[in-house]
């Protein structure tokens, strides 16, 4: 296990540095675009000089990884946030979408869970078919309606919330006060919807095949109230694919939506990628697909190891 | 009791979701409310400024957060006594040309009987920073120093050392001690190193006379070539094309830069290219339009630069060029002031470049102006509050002025989040889109902001190139032909063919129709005339008059001049089918079009992403051309296909793609220069120069050049003719008159070619609240509404809070 376990860990640097080089030239192909005054054309090709914009890109590459690994330097923005390392530019935005994401998962999970276990119990009654409908529903359409359509509700037309997220200064210089936590219900909610709806899904599924199983009637048969058998057996087992599903949702929190954070005005993480390719902004670009890649990399292998742990029956091992 | 998978799932979010809302519920800060009894523009922008650091400002949008926090030596304001606008001074409290009593104009260079060349500036006394620190001309003095520091490459640097007012010794100063590779081309036939000089030394290697190496640069931008490089053409450079594989030569010869030494190989294997017939065979002396110098420039001190305290709060500012004193006040309406402390803290090397993160966040940044920065929020939120230690609070010079406490500016990029935000009272002003001009066109409370920027779409007309692209959109089932292109009759009728009365109405959100280069904003002699309107002059109104064939005068359906021009639409559905007929009979008749050939065109229009308004005015203009196509062997042939490019000006001029639209403005009050926009390769890429080199391409001016009383007809270059009104050209000093004939007759051949069509002048549409109030609802280029300045309020925030509510929480504004 440990030997597997290093392995993967081997895997994910190599897989790493390809996506990194791979990241580094293809945005480095793409010239920006030149200034047209005369004048300000030539001050402009005299700074892309002294950047280091002309040198050979793999000569820039090298210089990039030296300052990484002997300065742990990613870089300085010069467009998104001017002057700004680049790591500020994408901690300085990371709270507010983990806040909202974290929030949507806490709400979200039990209602989901909840829900697909009412569904199975329930199986081909009116309510799972109800259910079955609604989560058709919610599957199929896109957040971003969900987010104009609570908007206008909930907001312009009632006033019960707040139409955009709060600022940091009139939310009382906090992320962590009521006026905050009042005016990320609707993100929250618009995030919710499509998860609450795939988690029900696979719920109801698993639970669905666990309850027809031979060891669901052999509980009953040893003397179990159908409540206990459910509780005690098919849950567990029917919960091994989607605790899995749970940590990964846990870990996209830092993954931003850029259509909620537009339509809420939300200052997080999910326009920046799209920007920094947009404006040419490199080294933001190189930090924010280096801190996602390792992200998903590394929620590869923990989602694979929690297999283990939750059901010891895939564990890895050798004699 | 052992637990369940459940229960313990369930017992982990409810602990998670606790501790979030113990966190979220005890923590209580100080959070920022409006006062009750005062006034709190609520105002938004969709992108977060990132720099308005007065030295390296980019776009607009960077001059949000100085708009509010700085302010010039004057300022263009409303005078309510007039109802005009006057200079209002600001941090100034005198500027005077002081050309003629100056004392030592040998050392600047400075002719006698020369004007406006040094301006004596007496500062306002009472100009603090925010923090209460004293501005003096010391603050001045280092700031410019700054602004031209050669380690910095500061943007905003070329303001003061290439254009209008230039100091003198800046140019060296900003370039002091630097090596750079120059370009030897410095304008038709005007060159550094003339190809009979170059010298061919002991290694082969040619030089000028003076022994300076020369080479030829393969990616650098060649101003010969109108900005592009010789490494964009490399597709030209080719076996095929030229006879030789003349670019991978070179490239082979080329250091790391791209340079190659200029040697009989190198100049032949040139030469073998620039003299084929796909480049238009150009003579063996052209090649020194190709060649790059090193030249180092010497070092220069600050002493040498025409910047000098007089005083403590006066300062000399010497112009390179003499300057007009409209002109030099327009350009001072914005200083180039920095707080000393903050940007030496923020002072920082990256690679070669010395840089300063001055003006990016509240901490390193300085207000002097009305409103002092007191939060800003990336992404999110930005707010002012009103700077107690600006002295126009105290002077007595600015009575009912600047009545706004507080500015909120939030940051939304939705438009439909916008919309709400304002209909709901919490925004002052929103911005509206041809779509929501459907609903609010008839509100009370509409601002329409004319804008300098003409829309037109421009053409490649270059036959080969058109003939090539063609070839790169057929396939074995479709024959597209983009040669019509080439066809100016055929232009033409697309011109005709637009009904841009409708065009703009149906499809823009307040645009006007347009039929020439520049809107009723342009003036022509602004110094000398403030009614000098381009557009409104007889000459300018001929143009349009001219080129839509409305004749006046006895006999004729107008009686006059004018009612001729508000006669002119642009819009003839039975000329424009005459012209197609004719177009695709002289394309038949050349083989250039055949009966099987679908004709469609790709218009990029924007950058990024097509909106809705977009994809309006697609349909808008394939319905014009559908109907003027009717009956002609075009019918059911043409579409035009709007998309996106980066970079699509760039991409029709160089032939990558036939059309584009898009739009040049700016320079109102000189549009001398705007025009060289269309006709000065040297000033800017030529959109158009796909087909149309205004360098070689001739045209008639008919004017009385001498004086003399009669006029004659002169014949020059385009090129030629946009140099001599503008500065260090033969009419710039002319009489305002002779300027306008010849800025009139150059719009007039310009828009007769058909290069470009024009469609649409711009207007910003706008929206306030009731809680505001604009000085006027007149608009003026000069202080548009007047201006935050003299912005009142109808109600104060709590009443306006008040107000929203009593009205059931949303404002019908429509």
């Amino acid at each position: 296990m440990f030997k597997y376990v290093l392995k993967r860990i081997a895997l994910v640097f190599v897989t790493f540095f390809i996506i990194m080089t791979m990241c580094f030239i293809l945005i480095k192909l793409l010239q920006p675009e030149k200034p047209m005054l005369g004048a300000q054309a030539a001050m402009e090709l005299a700074r892309r000089e002294a950047l280091g914009y002309n040198k050979p890109i793999l000569v820039q590459y090298a210089i990039y990884l030296r300052n990484i690994l002997t300065k742990w330097d990613w870089g300085t923005s010069w467009e998104i946030d001017y002057m700004a390392p680049v790591n500020e530019v994408i901690f300085d935005r990371l709270l507010p979408t983990v806040l909202i994401n974290l929030y949507s998962m806490v709400f979200s999970v039990p209602f989901g869970i909840i829900i697909g276990i009412y569904a199975a119990l329930k199986k081909n009654r009116w309510q799972d078919h109800l259910i079955s409908t609604w989560i058709m529903i919610f599957v199929s359409v896109p957040s971003y309606v969900y987010a104009f359509i609570v908007q206008y509700f909930l907001s312009y037309k009632t006033g019960w919330f707040p139409l955009i997220m709060s600022s940091y200064a009139d939310a009382g210089g906090t992320f962590f006060s009521w006026t905050m936590f009042r005016s990320m219900v609707l993100p929250v909610l618009a995030l919710s919807f499509s998860t609450i709806a795939s988690l029900a899904r696979y719920t109801r599924a698993e639970l669905t095949e666990v309850l027809t199983s031979d060891f669901m009637l052999l509980a009953r048969t040893k003397g179990l109230t159908s409540r206990q058998a459910t509780t005690r057996h098919a849950l567990r087992n029917a919960m091994v694919p989607i605790l899995p599903m749970i940590i990964s949702m846990f870990i996209g929190v830092l993954d931003g939506s850029l259509i909620i954070e537009k339509i809420f005005a939300v200052p997080g993480v999910g326009g920046l990628y799209l920007n920094s390719i947009n404006l040419l902004d490199y080294d933001v670009f190189m930090a924010v697909g280096m801190f996602y890649t390792f992200i998903n990399l590394s929620s590869m292998i923990v989602i694979d190891l929690s297999y283990g742990f939750i059901d010891p029956r895939v564990r890895m091992g050798e004699r | 009791m052992k637990k369940n998978g459940k229960t313990g799932v369930l017992r982990l979010f409810s602990l998670i979701f606790a501790v979030m809302m113990l966190i979220s519920f005890a923590s209580c800060g100080k959070k920022d409310k409006d006062d009750p009894s005062g006034y709190t523009f609520n105002d938004y922008i969709e992108a977060t400024p990132d720099k308005w650091n007065a030295h390296t400002w980019e776009t607009s949008g960077d001059r949000y957060v100085s708009g509010f926090t700085e302010i010039g030596f004057v300022d263009i304001a409303y005078d309510p006594e007039t109802g005009g606008w006057k200079w209002a001074y600001e941090m100034a409290d005198a500027m005077e040309d002081v050309t003629a009593d100056f004392a030592d104009k040998e050392k600047w260079g400075i002719e006698e009987g020369q004007t406006g060349r040094v301006w004596k500036i007496s500062l306002n006394q009472a100009a603090k920073w925010a923090d209460g620190t004293p501005i003096n001309a010391d603050t001045y003095i280092y700031s410019m120093q700054q602004l031209l520091n050669p380690e910095m490459k500061n943007y905003r640097a070329n303001a003061h050392y290439s254009d209008d007012i230039a100091i003198v010794g800046a140019y060296d100063y900003f370039y002091s001690g630097s090596t750079s590779k120059v370009q030897n081309f410095k304008g038709p036939d005007t060159y550094v190193y003339p190809y009979e000089t170059w010298v061919l030394g002991d290694d082969g290697v040619y030089t000028g006379e003076d022994g300076t190496k020369l080479y030829f640069g393969l990616n650098d931008v060649l101003n010969y070539l109108d900005g592009a490089s010789l490494t964009e053409y490399k597709d030209y450079m080719t076996e095929e094309q030229c006879g030789s594989a003349a670019y991978d030569l070179l490239a082979a010869k080329a250091d790391d830069k791209g340079y190659v030494p200029v040697t009989d190989e190198t100049k032949d294997i040139l030469f073998g290219f620039t003299s084929a017939d796909v480049w238009g065979n150009e003579t063996e002396d052209l090649l020194a339009a190709y060649v790059l110098y090193d030249y180092t420039f010497p070092v220069f001190d600050w002493e040498g630069v025409g910047l000098l305290k007089v005083d403590d709060y006066t300062l000399y500012y010497i112009c390179a060029e003499p300057i007009s004193e409209f002109n030099f006040y327009v350009n001072m309406t914005s200083i180039w002031l920095v707080y000393e402390k903050l940007y030496e803290e923020g002072k920082t090397k990256v690679g070669d470049l010395v840089a300063t993160n001055y003006g990016t966040a509240v901490n390193n940044y300085m207000s002097y102006g009305p409103y002092k920065l007191v939060s800003f929020e990336k992404d999110k939120q930005i707010i002012f509050e009103k700077n107690e230690n600006w002295y126009g609070y105290t002077d007595g010079k600015h009575e009912g002025q600047y009545q706004t406490d507080k500015i909120r500016c939030t940051i939304v990029s939705d438009h439909n989040t916008q919309l709400e935000l304002f209909e709901t009272g919490k925004l002052d002003i929103v911005s509206l889109t041809s779509d929501d001009m459907n609903e609010y066109r008839h509100s009370d409370n509409l601002q329409k902001l004319p804008q300098t920027y003409t829309f037109r779409f421009f053409f490649v007309t270059d036959k080969d190139v058109l003939r090539t692209l063609s070839e790169n959109a057929s396939s074995d089932s479709k024959k597209v032909n983009k040669v019509i292109l080439a066809y100016d009759d055929f232009r033409h009728a697309m011109s005709l063919a637009i009904d841009r009365a409708d065009y703009v109405l149906k499809g823009t959100a307040g645009h006007d129709a347009a039929f020439g280069l520049m809107n009723s904003l342009y003036y022509y002699d602004i110094e000398n005339d403030p009614d000098s309107i381009y557009r409104k002059s007889d000459e300018a109104k001929q143009v349009i008059c001219d080129i839509y064939d409305v004749k006046y005068g006895e006999g004729e359906k107008y009686a006059t001049l004018d009612e001729a021009y508000e006669s002119v639409t642009g819009y003839d559905v039975d000329k424009a089918k005459e012209l197609f007929q004719k177009a695709w009979d002289e394309a038949y008749a050349a083989g250039d079009v055949n009966d099987g050939d679908v004709f469609e065109f790709t218009c990029p229009v924007v950058k990024k992403e097509l909106t809705a308004e977009d994809m309006t005015q697609q349909n808008l203009i394939q319905g014009y051309i559908d109907e003027a196509i009717k009956g002609t062997p075009f019918e059911g042939k043409v579409t035009i296909t709007y998309t996106t490019n980066e970079d699509r000006y760039a991409a029709v001029g160089e032939g990558r793609v036939e059309m584009a639209r898009g739009a040049w403005g700016g320079g109102a009050f000189y549009p001398y220069s705007m025009i060289r926009c269309y006709v000065d390769p040297t000033y800017v890429e030529i959109h158009e120069r796909c087909g149309f080199d205004p360098t070689q391409e001739t045209m008639s001016v008919t004017a009385d050049f001498d004086g003399n009383g009669t006029e004659e007809t002169l014949k020059d270059s385009y090129y030629n003719w946009g140099a001599s009104i503008n500065p260090g050209g033969k009419y710039n000093l002319a009489d305002g008159k002779l300027k306008l004939k010849i800025l009139a007759a150059i719009e007039k051949n310009l828009i007769e070619q058909y290069h470009f069509i024009i469609l649409s002048s711009e207007n910003l549409v706008n929206i306030t609240s009731d809680k505001v109030k604009y000085v006027t609802d007149k608009y003026d280029v000069m202080y548009e509404f007047g201006g935050f300045r003299w912005l009142t309020y109808n109600y104060n925030n709590g009443e306006w809070e008040q107000y929203v509510k009593d009205n059931g929480g949303s404002l019908n504004y429509k």
